[in-house]
């Protein structure tokens, strides 16, 4: 006996949508399987690097917990946006920071074109049509140079000493990569497969309340089709 | 679904749980941040053969759950088997939970939460 036709239907749509969501977590675990593999490539360097310094340092330093600054500031922080789209993660430089810890500006990325915006500047932000006065503007290069020296003092290397070693820097190179690139995309096509799992999910349990549906409709027009 | 702009907005910082050479690589990328005294907090912990599991706890419960500034928490994935009851049953959005490697013990696919997730939907 022919099911409904309706039920029918829906339970194939449901059928495509659960393989068209399955399809995309795969490329996302994909992507995934990727980014550990640089994240541990990433991460063996750095430790080979941090490992040649401790060896090459003299007797007795080593470049670890003892030397960390207890008084340090991010220069790195993440950035966190979510829509419609799903949630992304990113990592950008955290220009300056507020006595309370927070960040006081807008952080710079990487691949943000144009000129940094920061909280200094976001405060001394002209309105567009004002004129600039000389006074005006030598102050402004006295902030940016103030920044500048901020910046270099920030390096978080200074606080292993002046004069670091070579291996330190890379290190550090290394772990700049893995902390703008590779973790925010993995923290990201995580969040992102954390949703596909709901989506599938659910679409799953829909699909078997419509077969359950389907087997009622089945069911009732045999007992129908038996008492007539 | 989009998550409420308040749940992620002031989450700035990335956090570390992990052994010296893993927290070392990360502070030099500039992510060590302390808060003002008198908290002084920090946003990382080193462990070592001698920290307890309580103290671990403490930080992931203090990183994960007391502090809103933190959008991504790292975590070393033998430090994360030692509490692996916390980092399984943590499944909330904020701060996002990522294991990282170590220098003693290397990337484990069978400890990673993300494929056990993949492994469980998949009906193994």
């Amino acid at each position: 006996m022919a099911s409904s036709p309706i039920d029918a239907t829906r339970i194939r749509l449901l059928s495509e949508e659960i393989d068209h969501l399955l399809e995309h977590y795969l490329q996302l675990l994909h992507q995934y399987d990727t980014l550990r593999s640089s994240l541990s490539t990433v991460q063996a360097s750095i430790q080979q690097n941090i490992a040649r310094a401790n060896f090459d340092a003299q007797r007795g330093v080593r470049y670890g917990q003892d030397c960390y600054d207890q008084r340090m500031q991010a220069a790195r922080g993440c950035r966190v946006t979510s829509g419609p789209e799903g949630t992304a993660f990113s990592v950008v430089e955290l220009s300056t920071l507020g006595k309370d810890g927070s960040a006081a500006s807008e952080g710079t990325h990487k691949d943000n074109a144009g000129p940094q915006k920061t909280g200094i500047s976001a405060a001394d932000e002209i309105p567009d049509g004002d004129t600039k006065t000389v006074g005006e503007e030598d102050e402004q290069n006295g902030d940016a140079e103030r920044e500048k020296k901020t910046t270099k003092s920030k390096d978080p290397v200074r606080m292993f000493g002046i004069l670091t070693p070579q291996a330190l820097r890379l290190a550090q190179g290394g772990a700049i990569k893995m902390v703008e690139e590779v973790i925010p995309k993995l923290a990201s096509i995580d969040a992102e497969m954390k949703e596909v799992e709901i989506k599938i999910r659910r679409a799953r349990k829909q699909r078997v309340k419509a077969e359950a549906a389907e087997k009622t409709v089945v069911g009732e027009r045999r007992e129908e089709g038996v008492v007539s | 679904m989009a998550a409420p702009t308040s749940a992620y907005k002031d989450r700035q910082f990335l956090a570390v749980i992990g052994d010296e050479d893993s927290v070392t690589g990360l502070l030099l990328a500039g992510i060590g941040h302390v808060t003002q005294p008198p908290d002084s907090q920090k946003n990382f912990l080193v462990v070592d053969s001698k920290t307890d599991n309580a103290a671990i706890e403490e930080a992931f419960e203090r990183f994960t759950t007391e502090r809103k500034d933190i959008g991504i928490l790292l975590i070393n994935q033998h430090i994360a088997e030692r509490i692996r009851h916390r980092v399984d049953t943590y499944t909330t959005a904020f701060p996002a939970l990522l294991e990282i490697p170590s220098k003693d013990h290397p990337y484990d696919p069978e400890k990673d939460s993300v494929l056990r997730r993949v492994r469980r939907l998949f009906g193994e």
